[in-house]
């Protein structure tokens, strides 16, 4: 067997996984070793695109595929895995039918525990999340109007909303979002509103016929994407009502 | 406060780096890190390469990760590390740093150290090709902490390195 065989097959697995959703075919032309990487040449009905995964995770990815399998820390490098694919073939438009927002927030991997950690924000991710906040807000006030039309309990609907408020009112106040010692429960939010934004892209996109809007959306779905993938989000569990979210849009 | 400059190549190994600062504000570990939002802080009139050494420096703990790359050159005004790798410059940085409590953590991958065990035999280190997995300027790094008898942890997989970190013991400033 060679090198990391277990892990290229692996790869070519997931990659040809994503048929069940695409309305392209993806198929998997070729995977070698190029130093320092492993290149994955794929074809997507008539284009050719190259991924490129580091050696380093090729090799972890291999050792948990035999000893860690079922494990968080193999989720992990799926996780990995599967978004350096649907970041890398997104941003190009190449993956027509999946989306990233729900792949977000399905998710598994070793999330954090505790954290408190110092954010600042460029000026255009600030911009995303506080859009996001404020779409929130929105989504909440119809849950807490459907409920109390229908007479059920919505308490826990109205604390989300306080706590959205809390953090717009911060925007409002400071015109930006950076802050010292933040909690876990203030980044879960921002990443949730990081996903209500990209939600809203990929709604204007799938009624958007020009090309190069259809470009310029794909390619901001992945910058925002490409942000959540970092820290101080990437290993920020999402909160439960990111559920009714998707389920309600 | 307990801070930690991070010193890794970051493009080949992003998710593994983010992981870790995740990990090590979680042991309330401040990180910095040169993809930090303050890391640069508007400063001008200044290579971002010495502003990395700069921060080696003045930060009481130093953690290296090496992997199969080097990442870029160091390009600053320190003309005794031209030629190195940034990350070997910030090695360098560290180890001449004069900070009495400095506290220096640095983690190899086990392939990486067999491929060095294998290189430092050679009878001509150069003349090594393409089907090399570990570039040059790692070997050099490697040679350089060897030389200088710098304690290495070798980890064979990402989760054995995230294990190791939550052990080591960081100093305050």
């Amino acid at each position: 067997m060679s090198e990391n065989e277990n892990a290229l097959n692996h790869i070519k697995k997931l990659i040809e996984d994503l048929n069940s959703n695409l309305r392209l075919t993806i198929c998997v032309d070729d995977i070698h070793y190029s130093p320092f990487s492993y290149v994955v040449k794929v074809s997507i009905d008539d284009k050719k695109h190259k991924l490129e995964f580091d050696k380093s995770i090729i090799d972890d990815l291999e050792v948990a595929l035999e000893k860690y399998k079922s494990s968080k820390y193999f989720n992990t490098l799926e996780s990995n895995i599967k978004f350096t694919i649907y970041i890398e073939l997104g941003k190009e438009g190449l993956l027509e039918g999946l989306d990233v927002s729900r792949e977000l927030i399905n998710d598994k991997r070793d999330w954090i525990k505790d954290y408190r950690v110092d954010i600042k924000f460029m000026p255009e991710m600030t911009k995303v999340l506080y859009e996001g906040l404020k779409g929130l807000h929105e989504f909440f006030d119809s849950q807490i109007e459907k409920h109390k039309s229908l007479g059920i309990s919505y308490s826990d609907i109205e604390e989300n909303k306080q706590w959205v408020q809390s953090l717009i009112d911060y925007y409002d106040e400071n015109a930006h979002l950076n802050s010292t010692g933040v909690g876990v429960k203030n980044l879960q939010f921002l990443k949730s509103a990081a996903i209500k934004k990209i939600i809203d892209l990929e709604k204007i996109r799938k009624f958007e016929k020009v090309p190069t809007t259809l470009k310029a959306l794909n390619q901001k779905i992945s910058k925002i994407a490409i942000e959540l993938r970092k820290d101080p989000f990437l290993e920020v569990e999402l909160p439960a009502f990111i559920h009714d979210f998707i389920a309600e849009s | 406060m307990k801070r930690v400059f991070l010193s890794a190549t970051y493009e080949d190994q992003m998710d593994l780096i983010e992981e870790i600062k995740s990990k090590l504000a979680e042991l309330e570990i401040k990180v910095i890190h040169f993809k930090e939002p303050d890391f640069f802080n508007g400063k001008t009139g200044v290579h971002s390469h010495d502003i990395c050494i700069e921060k080696v420096r003045e930060t009481p703990n130093y953690l290296l990760i090496v992997n199969y790359r080097a990442g870029i050159d160091y390009e600053g005004s320190i003309s005794d590390y031209h030629g190195l790798s940034l990350t070997h410059a910030e090695f360098r940085s560290a180890l001449e740093s004069t900070s009495k409590n400095r506290r220096m953590y640095c983690f190899v991958r086990r392939k990486v150290m067999e491929f060095f065990e294998i290189w430092k035999h050679l009878p001509n280190k150069h003349n090594i090709d393409s089907s090399w997995t570990v570039e040059p300027k790692v070997l050099q790094l490697l040679e350089d902490m060897e030389t200088k008898g710098i304690w290495i942890d070798f980890f064979q997989h990402s989760l054995e390195l995230k294990k190791f970190l939550s052990v080591k013991e960081f100093v305050r400033d």
